[in-house]
């Protein structure tokens, strides 16, 4: 096969390659096949010869029409990249349905790689990453043969003896070719993959954002957490289950691999804005002083465990204490998730993290906008704060709390009763802090058993203007987590007890992947709890009725599956995508600290060497000492021994070889010559006397009255390759018993095939026909 | 068989150094020397959308791109890598026609053999440096494939332009394997030879027989004995003579054998005089000349194709004699002469015909080929037996055809040209 022509199929492969792959970059279903169907049908009209190019000048309209387009989406749309690859989709097909000459091939080339780049700047997909590796080993196989059609057709053009646009001396030259493109492209590609390891492994990585990284897709905002919470949007909320993050979680330094109930705190939220228009946004949550702006700051020591907690122990393995090792994605926000009581950070790259000692909660310096891996140690305890601080900065006196949310919450069956029948609400109104825990529980337990969960919230939209958690506490007593947490915070303070509602993550068996031992945290684990200041210390409280929010286990075979996939896309995410200046650092420091190991320990070993030759030398020397005259002894007897065996054999081999020539010589008719002769000869004629057993076994025997000569010509019965091999054999046994002649090793050799062919005819012969 | 040509592998960096060439004229064939590493258009666009990459990559920290960064370094730098390799232990025989005549197509092989034993040679171009002045385009060959441990032959057609023995010297390989960024050439020096006739056109056959009816004295057949030809008469028959030839009705009247007694018929013989000299040193006159040695080259072509003996007497910084012959090596002989026939700007011509006279024997014809314009009538011009070509004249221009591609003006030898 001509195997240029393997270049237009090859291009087709490679465009539609580049528009899957942009696809699942930017999640464009629709555009995949919109644009998939377009270039199949464009490729199965030039296969069948009714493709007809567009005119130029249709192509360049269509094309100055869609760039105005695309220009004016760039100013309207924030993913910039999705817009530009959008944009080269279109031209690739305009493109297509207007290819005519070599020009517009390497045009459609181009276009495919630069939408390639424009994907892999927008996405970090492990899906994407498959797709854009398989489609670089075919783009350089693509241009080679490009490059070899580009070549190959100017030549064509200019001679004078091409047929159908080839030159024949050319077509000639194919015969290999198909494998040694392979054989180039298999190299090249090995060749360019590990440079592009090299450079992955080793070039410098400075922090920093630029303009590219502002094309970046931004990672959707977690539908299911943020720090602000409002209850003005009371349309269904939709169930993602993006991943969010990935957490491992190593308990006395060793990996946890039975799930456990995760509760990953990111903020607190401690006073409701009620209907207070100077607040903001009504019916919503607030942070009194903001969280994540104060704090402290951290060191710039990228890669070393901040310490937050003053002499706290900064071992990772101590017992009772968690170590989380935290992918996490992009979430628009600056909140970073912990277990409670974060004590130590652990951050590679050089950005800042605050912390606040009142609430533990840690954050970025600034808005995540690319996945981000950390190391947190906590004690799974909130930290505790004295109360003269907690009621300093309580928030009980800012929270606008309805008052029917007050009633609510003193009523007997809710806050509990004490033992002569009063509610237990009337302690902390007068100052008496002793039954919160109680009080808190009740609430809880009241929640949990008289609410029913649910993430429609379309019935919410008939509430006007009263105030949500009013409404969600006496109407429908139904919702989702935040109006339970919020509900319960909300009774609590309005019992002057301290409470905050906490924001973050909840993950249950559901959620861990078995084979990677590790938390998949998407977004629709996102969750909120409450914290209630009772006896000195925080209380963490989720008053959200059942499960519902957790997704069932899952077992068999499809969940294995889907472990396994997810492994695949954690670790691709840790070891690619995450692969930063640290972890180069780390690359550089070992290699160099392997290099000087070895340097240090072969310049030891050269230096020792003579010594360690010495030391074995004489004990080399020592143990010949002691055994020498052992084993001459025995070396000699063995010696001895071998060589009278060798003596009694070769003795043994000439007397009965001698015996057995003798007896060749009798069956051949040598006895009247000398031994000498009849020793030669018999080893000479061989063959004859092999020949005379074979017949003797087919009850052919030599008469004593016919020579050998006459003997052959009277065998005319058998077939006719025997009687002539027969018949040439006799006449060389002539030359060599009277002619004196020579046969050599090689010669005899032959003869003895020749005789066992003989021998074979004839076996064949006499085996009796099979029956039919 | 022309000798072979060896390349000698990895000379160097740009080949054996040579002297400045000499300004080229303006009829000269354009001569295309590629450095040894040059960067293509395509290649400079690569390496800026490289370095566009890498710019990207560092700016924005994007590990995919960091990736595709070194990759399109690793192709930069195996396309480098590449093209050595190609060019490596390739080499490459020139095998060069005998003869070729100016105007007409002649095929020049390439042989590329390639003794690497794991990597294939692949689009790789063969330019001669020196003597493409003897055609009208560098020659250049393209190789598209050669396995490892395999040969391939590549024909090339070229159109001869300059007349005479040509030397082709230095040649270069090329190739831009394998996506075409970098262009590598080796430069290779090795010496062969091709002869080039003049140009050979078509003859009126009016003027054939007037050389033929030009013949001075006599019959214009004469006859040779002992041939098979034509009867000459009867003989007696002698012992050991071909029996076939006896005349047995005659034999049996006179009771004696009697044989027939045949003849060869010795076709006339021609002598070319070729005169090449110039009055005036212009560009005209030197067309004159040229048109002047192809007509002779036509005419002692078709003459010796139609069997005629032909001779030929010119003045090639010294007199340049061929005696009349037959035959197709004579043919080649009497044309490699006019091949490498100077122009004359010394020796007057009548000292051609002067020297010339001696060579006009009984039954040999003298056709004079000249570049002046005589003036003379067809009459004058066959006077006292010879036949005289003046070749700017119409009349020459209609007994003589050639294809109109030939160009005249360009057909001397360089040399001649460039010390005129």
């Amino acid at each position: 096969m001509y195997n240029i022509r393997q270049f237009k199929p090859t291009m087709y492969f490679l465009v539609l390659l580049g528009i899957t792959g942009f696809c699942i970059a930017s999640e464009l279903p629709g555009l995949w096949l919109l644009a998939t169907g377009a270039i199949l049908i464009n490729g199965w009209l030039v296969m069948t010869g009714r493709f007809t190019p567009m005119p130029r000048w249709l192509a360049n309209i269509i094309t100055l029409a869609c760039l105005a387009v695309i220009v004016l989406q760039l100013h309207n749309d924030d993913t910039k990249i999705i817009v530009v690859g959008q944009g080269l989709v279109l031209l690739q097909i305009i493109k297509c349905y207007e290819q005519r000459a070599n020009r517009d091939y390497a045009q459609l080339l181009v276009l495919s790689f630069l939408l390639m780049i424009a994907a892999s700047i927008s996405t970090a997909s492990l899906y994407f990453g498959i797709c854009f590796v398989v489609y670089l080993f075919v783009s350089l196989y693509c241009y080679l043969l490009f490059h070899l059609k580009v070549e190959t057709d100017q030549i064509s053009g200019k001679s004078t003896r091409a047929a159908h646009g080839v030159d024949p001396a050319i077509q000639q030259q194919h015969e290999h070719l198909p494998g040694s493109v392979r054989r180039v492209t298999y190299s090249m590609s090995a060749f360019a993959v590990a440079m592009s390891a090299a450079v992955f492994l080793l070039f410098p990585r400075e922090a920093g954002e630029d303009v590219l990284a502002a094309m970046q897709m931004r990672g959707p905002v977690l539908t299911g957490f943020s720090d602000n919470v409002s209850f003005q949007k009371v349309a269904q909320i939709t169930r993602n289950d993006d991943v969010a993050a990935r957490v491992e979680i190593y308990d006395n330094g060793r990996k946890m691999t039975e799930p456990i109930h995760l509760l990953l705190r990111g903020a607190t939220l401690d006073y409701y804005t009620g209907n207070d228009p100077s607040e903001g946004a009504p019916w919503s949550w607030r942070r009194r002083t903001n969280s994540l702006t104060d704090g402290i700051a951290s060191p710039d020591r990228p890669g070393e465990p901040w310490n937050l907690i003053k002499d706290a122990p900064l071992a990772d393995d101590t017992p009772g204490e968690f170590r989380q090792e935290i992918t996490l994605q992009p979430t628009g926000t600056r909140a970073l998730f912990a277990i409670a009581g974060v004590q130590s950070v652990t951050i590679q790259s050089d950005a800042t993290i605050n912390y606040n000692p009142r609430d533990g909660i840690i954050s970025y310096w600034r808005a995540l906008r690319s996945p981000l891996q950390y190391t947190a140690v906590s004690t799974g305890r909130i930290p505790n704060v004295a109360p003269e601080q907690v009621n300093a900065f309580s928030p009980n006196f800012y929270s606008r709390i309805d008052p029917q949310i007050k009633s609510f919450a003193q009523e007997p069956d809710v806050c509990g009763q004490d033992a002569q029948g009063g509610p237990l609400s009337a302690y902390p109104l007068a100052g008496d802090h002793s039954r919160d825990v109680e009080i808190a529980d009740h609430f809880q337990g009241y929640l949990r058993s008289h609410f029913r969960y649910t993430l429609d919230l379309t019935d919410m939209a008939q509430i006007g203007d009263r105030d949500p958690i009013v409404a969600f506490l006496t109407d429908f007593r139904a919702g989702h987590c935040e109006y339970f947490a919020g509900a319960m915070t909300l009774m609590c303070q309005s019992l002057n007890i301290p409470a905050r509602m906490v924001v973050g993550f909840s993950c249950d068996a559901p959620d861990f992947n078995s084979l990677g031992n590790y938390y998949i945290v998407k977004q629709s684990n996102a969750h909120a709890w409450c914290e209630v200041y009772a006896d000195n210390q925080w209380i963490t409280y989720d008053p959200t009725a059942g499960d519902s929010f957790g997704s069932a286990p899952q077992l068999g075979v499809g969940s294995k599956i889907k472990d396994f996939l997810d492994l695949l896309e954690f670790k691709w995410a840790t070891a690619i995508v995450g692969y930063g200046g640290s972890d180069r650092r780390n690359l550089m420091e070992n290699i160099d600290a392997q290099m000087t190991r070895a340097a240090v320990n072969g310049s030891g070993s050269i230096v020792q060497w003579p010594k360690i030759l010495s030391v074995h030398w004489q004990n080399l020397s020592d143990w010949w000492g002691r055994v020498q005259w052992t084993v001459s002894a025995v070396i000699i007897g063995a010696a001895i021994f071998l060589v009278l065996t060798v003596l009694c054999v070769a003795v043994s081999w000439y007397l009965v070889e001698r015996w057995i020539m003798r007896r060749r010589a009798r069956r051949i008719g040598l006895d009247a010559l000398s031994a000498s002769d009849q020793l030669r000869l018999a080893r000479q004629l061989a063959f004859y006397d092999e020949l005379l057993r074979i017949l003797s076994r087919h009850q052919i025997h030599r008469p004593v009255h016919l020579t050998p000569l006459e003997f052959s010509k009277s065998l005319s019965y058998l077939p006719g390759e025997v009687y002539t091999d027969v018949h040439r054999l006799t006449e060389l046994f002539y030359r060599v018993r009277y002619g004196n002649a020579q046969l050599g090793s090689q010669r005899q050799r032959w003869l003895s095939t020749i005789v066992q062919r003989i021998q074979k005819t004839m076996d064949d012969q006499s085996r009796p026909n099979p029956v039919r | 068989m022309t000798p072979k040509l060896r390349h000698r592998g990895l000379i160097g960096l740009g080949g054996r150094r040579r002297a400045e060439p000499p300004k080229p004229s303006p009829t000269a064939t354009p001569v295309r020397r590629k450095p040894s590493v040059d960067f293509s258009l395509t290649g400079m666009l690569y390496a800026s959308t490289m370095m566009f990459m890498g710019l990207a990559a560092v700016n924005s920290q994007a590990n995919l791109l960091f990736g595709v960064f070194g990759l399109m370094l690793g192709v930069l730098a195996f396309s480098f890598l590449l093209g050595r390799v190609t060019l490596k232990r390739l080499e490459v025989t020139r095998s060069l026609p005998e003869v070729a005549i100016v105007g007409e197509p002649a095929m020049i092989q390439y042989q590329f053999q390639n003794k690497k034993r794991f990597w294939p040679s692949v689009a790789v171009s063969v330019a001669e440096l020196e003597g493409s002045e003897a055609f009208t385009h560098q020659p250049q060959a393209y190789m598209l494939h050669a396995g490892p441990g395999k040969t391939t032959v590549v024909p090339l057609e070229v159109v001869p332009k300059r007349r005479g023995l040509h030397k082709l010297s230095g040649y270069q390989l090329i190739t831009s394997f394998p996506f075409g960024f970098l262009r590598r050439a080796w430069t290779g020096v090795e010496d062969d030879e091709i002869l080039i006739y003049p140009a050979i056109g078509k003859v009126s056959p009016r003027l054939l027989a007037m050389c033929l009816a030009a013949e001075q004295g006599g019959a214009n057949i004469k006859p040779r004995r002992n041939g098979t030809d034509e009867f000459y008469g009867v003989k007696e028959f002698r012992e050991g003579e071909n029996p076939r030839w006896i005349y047995w009705k005659r034999s049996a009247r006179t009771g004696t054998l009697i044989s027939k007694e045949m003849f060869h018929v010795s076709p006339p013989r021609l002598l070319i005089i070729v005169d090449t000299y110039l009055e005036q040193d212009t560009q005209q006159q030197r067309i004159a000349v040229e048109k002047t040695l192809a007509m002779a080259a036509t005419m002692a072509n078709t003459a010796l194709e139609s069997g005629l003996a032909v001779g030929m007497c010119g003045w090639a910084d010294g007199w340049k004699t061929v005696p009349e012959q037959r035959g197709k090596r004579h043919c080649r002989d009497i044309l490699a002469a006019l091949a490498d026939l100077p122009l004359n700007r010394n020796t007057p011509p009548d000292w051609l015909l002067q020297r010339a006279a001696p060579l006009l024997k009984d039954g040999v014809t003298p056709v004079l080929f000249t570049p002046r314009n005589l003036n003379q009538s067809l009459g004058e011009l066959a006077r006292g037996g010879m036949l005289t070509v003046c070749a700017e004249s119409e009349q020459a221009n209609a007994w003589f055809k050639f294809d109109p591609k030939i160009d005249f003006s360009r057909s001397m030898p360089a040399s001649q040209e460039s010390a005129s």
